[in-house]
């Protein structure tokens, strides 16, 4: 006898759900056996970002992206700097009615080249992700994913067809931290930025330090050779300033001697681009040729103030230098 | 260990359905392999985890008639079979 019930396999959390009752991410609710998705066209965030904000640095710089965000979460991170719509219930946040195919006229109208979906979590709204994607990408708009990574293979090799660039948050490299502090789990998130990968998708990475609770200079390591072992030398990987918020708005900042220990130890590990995010920190933002120093791309900011990239490699020496390029030279 | 074995099945699991539609019916020939899923997912308990909502469902629908939610066909879901 079939009893109604549903079970979403979108993200590790797995939710069985009976009629009425919706998921952790508070945005997909079982009506009468049928899954469906609360924010389907319904952004709460529409805003046009520099590309350098999501963060990307070494995809298509000084890009104009437009960018949305539904109400929901599949983690409850407790010092997420965007609570107050990611932990919120569709029903207590007014949104826009943008259809996939609003979201690209207006893309197309601002004279963005890229959408991004990001500010919340956009796999909890996975269809209106997937099919705004599709329509950008015969639009010739790419796609960008801003993500915690919390989703299953399977909705993610769907999803990986259409994104050409993620930044993804890799939190912790402790499933403690991520149990205890987000409400999810690790291996997901790590297998999530190794698919991306493979996949094709222009990945960067992005680790909030909080300090008392991620901030150690052993966990920094750790975390820096999982990103060279599993993605290469050439992932670039950001350190982002944690600032009083949500439910963690008594600790204070990150300091900036521990953003530029931890930018300093990462570069030691061999990573050739690490950067320093929401903070100002000598060379935390400059991009420089792994090979001969040189500076290629140096930002104020979210602002370009020197390029000195050629066809995708280094201005000075000639060596390539990873990324997406596209354009550069002309905007 | 739990974990481990869940996410192995389950990668196990997407192999076989990444080949169908991307929606899950419950015509899936694997209903052996996902049914053994659910029962560790449900035995893993996630009391780290947001708890799972009862809605009220009058307001719901009076909130998706106005256009402030929406009832839109989720993908990526499995029917339970309480046999």
């Amino acid at each position: 006898m079939m009893s109604n019930s549903v079970q979403c396999v979108l993200c590790p959390h797995l939710c069985i759900l009976a009629p009425g009752e919706r998921g952790r991410c508070r945005v997909r609710l079982n009506v009468e056996g049928e899954l469906v998705s609360l924010v389907y066209g319904l952004p709460v965030a529409v805003h046009i970002d520099p590309v350098e904000k999501k963060p990307l640095f070494h995809f298509m710089p000084g890009i104009d992206v437009f960018s949305i965000a539904t109400a929901g979460c599949n983690l409850k991170c407790e010092f997420c700097q965007n609570w107050e719509i990611s932990q919120a219930a569709p029903e207590d946040v007014t949104p826009y009615d943008m259809p996939p195919e609003a979201v690209i006229e207006n893309a197309l109208s601002y004279g963005c080249e890229a959408i991004a979906y990001t500010y919340t979590e956009p796999v909890v709204f996975f269809e209106y992700t997937r099919d705004c994607a599709r329509l950008a990408r015969d639009a010739g708009i790419k796609n960008i994913l801003v993500t915690a990574g919390y989703i299953n293979p399977g909705p993610l090799s769907e999803l990986s067809e259409y994104i050409d660039a993620a930044n993804v948050d890799l939190k912790s490299m402790s499933d403690t931290y991520y149990r205890n502090i987000c409400g999810g789990t690790l291996q997901p998130v790590l297998d999530t930025i190794i698919s991306l990968k493979e996949s094709g998708t222009w990945v960067e990475v992005t680790n909030l330090i909080v300090p008392t609770l991620n901030d150690d200079p052993d966990e920094i390591d750790l975390l820096s050779r999982w990103v060279l072992d599993n993605t290469g030398n050439d992932t670039p990987l950001h350190f982002s300033r944690f600032f009083p918020m949500y439910r963690l708005a008594d600790l204070a900042p990150t300091s900036i001697d521990t953003l530029r220990g931890a930018r300093e130890r990462a570069m030691d590990t061999g990573l050739n681009y690490v950067y320093v995010g929401n903070a100002v920190t000598p060379g935390g933002t400059i991009t420089r040729c792994p090979e001969c120093g040189e500076t290629l791309v140096a930002r104020q900011g979210y602002m370009i103030t020197e390029r000195n990239i050629l066809n995708g490699n280094c201005g000075n020496c000639s060596a390539p230098i990873a990324g997406v390029w596209d354009g550069m030279e002309e905007r | 260990m739990k974990t481990i074995v869940l996410t192995v099945l389950f990668l196990v699991g997407s192999v076989f359905s990444s080949a169908e539609e991307s929606s899950i019916s419950s015509d899936n020939t694997d209903r052996g392999l996902f049914s053994l899923i659910m029962e560790f997912a449900v035995s893993e308990g996630r009391l780290w985890a947001r708890s799972i909502e009862h809605v009220d469902m009058d307001r719901m629908l009076e909130l998706m008639e106005t256009g402030l939610v929406t009832f839109h066909k989720a993908d990526w879901y499995v029917i339970v079979d309480d046999e």
